[in-house]
């Protein structure tokens, strides 16, 4: 493909009954990119994920798969996605292979060779023959990922994946996504609401509250913003002597004097000049220290908390 | 882009692969033999001589209202089911258009339908045969008689098929399209022949008035027929009645927000 974007979105908008659940989104995930959507309960990320499989109609906007309408040429977009949406529910009554066959049977030219290429990706082996209903969660996280990426997607979408995983499971799974978009390109669109998964897996973040894009972003540059200011403390020998140096050089800087540390808010280009005016003025420094954001922090203070509106 | 008959295979090992399908036609099979031993032991001395298999098979005839409920069962559950289970969710995400995975769960259902009736007439056959002799003195007059009623009896079950498919899809509940269809099966007929016998006019174009064409063919002096209705006004609506319910389920699934 030479498309470098595997998902184009337009304009996106969803209304149900007057109600606008979705309003307006745009943006692009290139290929190979383990790309973020998050937002709070309710903020519209579930719905967004069913208007890209198809799940849910468009009210108006558009879904590019590779340059492919969903709404206009479904079965060609997607031949090109694969997702779980929310929990993977799968066929109980049948074994994990059936579930499997199933699936590929709903895709021209899927041979059987890949179906089991695809159990040993998953390290499924062992229990693939034995009904689904015997699995565990993280039995069944495993089939969704292999039903998921059985034709190999060139867009793989995940709604909540790590809902009810355990820790060694989230890991497994982070590795396993990061490990796909490198090796195989495949780009990752992935929704949750925990904020740490996202740090630790995506290279890009959407931010979306109340159906509206907040913000698009690089994870680099989402926690250290250029220009923006943040919390410096340092640990002077004298705090007075470095308090009265730091307001001559940055008048109108916001101090805080504590028994053995201060605290100025700067920017990260103005702390190497805060140190060489601290040296200036004889004070001894034993420590400079920078409270980096975390996502966390950015994520609230960008959607005004978790409120639900 | 895919494989129709790959879609059915598929619909196919949903019903195959469950026990419970597996015990409709244990049930099918134990009504069969209790019907043949309850003959012999409660008819005259001499019904044995004077019947042979095709006799039973006229009497097991009865037992087609198994296959019906059970083609209901089937049909009621074979789209409202995904949506319980959330499968459905990792169903309509594939390369294959809404109306081609629909379509392919109708004819897994008919197909269904056509095992059970193939299976009844061979089970009452054998079971038939074997009691009560395979040639010998008949009270039926030739087996075009026995295929008629047969055939009476599937249009009644392909209809209600139909009915609790609909019911299925649009209310995505397999109890409410179940039990909406029996009642249809099973208090339709008894509805029909009040409201015939009390002339109620617009009764005939009611559904379940014109389920039944065998009373085309019987003597009509028992069930008085509403003016107008004929076997192709009966047929005419029935049809008009299959289309309807067809278009209604598939411009729902269409249709449909998955948000379950």
């Amino acid at each position: 493909m030479s498309h470098g974007n595997v998902l184009q979105i337009r304009q996106l908008t969803k209304r149900i009954g007057g109600k606008t659940i979705i309003d307006g989104l745009s943006f692009d995930v290139p290929r190979g990119e383990v790309f973020g959507f998050l937002g709070p309960n309710g903020s519209g990320k579930t719905t967004t994920i069913r208007m890209i499989v198809g799940l849910m109609s468009i009210t108006e906007g558009e879904i590019l798969v590779n340059g492919v309408s969903v709404t206009q040429r479904f079965e060609e977009a997607m031949r090109h996605v694969g997702a779980i949406v929310e929990n993977p529910e799968m066929y109980k009554f049948l074994t994990g292979y059936q579930n499997l066959i199933h699936y590929a049977r709903m895709i021209p030219g899927l041979t059987r060779q890949r179906i089991d290429e695809v159990i040993r990706l998953v390290g499924l082996e062992q229990r693939i023959h034995d009904k689904v209903k015997t699995y565990s969660l993280g039995m069944r996280q495993r089939l969704g990922v292999a039903q998921a990426i059985l034709h190999r997607p060139a867009l793989l979408v995940l709604d909540e994946p790590t809902n009810g995983l355990d820790p060694a499971g989230i890991r497994e799974l982070r590795d396993y996504l990061r490990r796909l978009a490198r090796e195989e390109g495949t780009s990752v669109f992935v929704s949750s609401h925990l904020l740490s998964e996202m740090e630790l897996m995506c290279d890009r973040v959407a931010i979306i509250q109340s159906g509206k894009l907040v913000d698009v972003r690089s994870l680099r540059e989402m926690v250290t913003d250029v220009g923006e200011q943040f919390p410096v403390t340092f640990e002077p020998d004298s705090v007075s002597a470095a308090s009265a140096a730091l307001a001559s050089r940055f008048p109108g800087v916001r101090l805080e004097n504590g028994d053995a540390e201060i605290t100025a808010v700067l920017s990260r280009e103005q702390i190497p000049e805060a140190i060489a005016a601290l040296v200036q003025a004889g004070v001894r420094i034993y420590g400079v220290r920078t409270e980096t954001r975390t996502l966390e922090d950015k994520y609230l203070e960008m959607t005004g908390g978790a409120r639900i509106e | 882009m895919s494989n129709f008959a790959a879609l059915v295979q598929n619909e196919n090992m949903k019903i195959y692969r469950r026990a419970r399908t597996w015990i409709m036609f244990g049930l099918i099979l134990v009504a069969n033999i209790v019907a043949a031993i309850l003959m012999h032991r409660f008819s005259p001395d001499d019904y044995a001589a004077t019947h042979n298999m095709l006799d039973f098979m006229m009497v097991a005839r009865s037992m087609m209202f198994l296959s019906g409920v059970f083609t209901v069962v089937i049909a009621g559950d074979i789209v409202a089911s995904e949506f319980g289970w959330g499968t459905v969710k990792l169903l309509l995400i594939r390369p294959v258009k809404r109306w081609k995975i629909l379509l392919s769960k109708y004819v897994a259902t008919l197909l269904f339908a056509l095992c059970l009736i193939v299976f009844q007439l061979i089970v009452s056959a054998l079971i038939g045969g074997i009691t009560f002799g395979f040639g010998g003195e008949t009270q039926v007059e030739g087996a075009g008689i026995l295929f008629r009623e047969y055939g009476f009896d599937c249009v009644d079950l392909l209809i209600t098929a139909t009915f609790s498919f609909m019911i299925s899809t649009v209310f995505r509940s397999s109890a409410l399209a179940i039990s909406l269809a029996l009642v249809i099966m099973f208090i339709g007929n008894s509805i029909a022949t009040a409201l015939m016998a009390m002339k109620v006019e617009w009764a005939k174009y009611l559904l379940f008035t014109n389920m039944d064409l065998s009373i085309y063919f019987r003597d009509s002096s028992f069930i008085p027929l509403l003016p107008g209705m004929s076997l192709g006004f009966s047929v005419a609506v029935l049809a008009a009645y299959f289309v309807l319910f067809h278009i209604i389920s598939f411009w729902v699934f269409l249709k449909r927000d998955v948000a379950a």
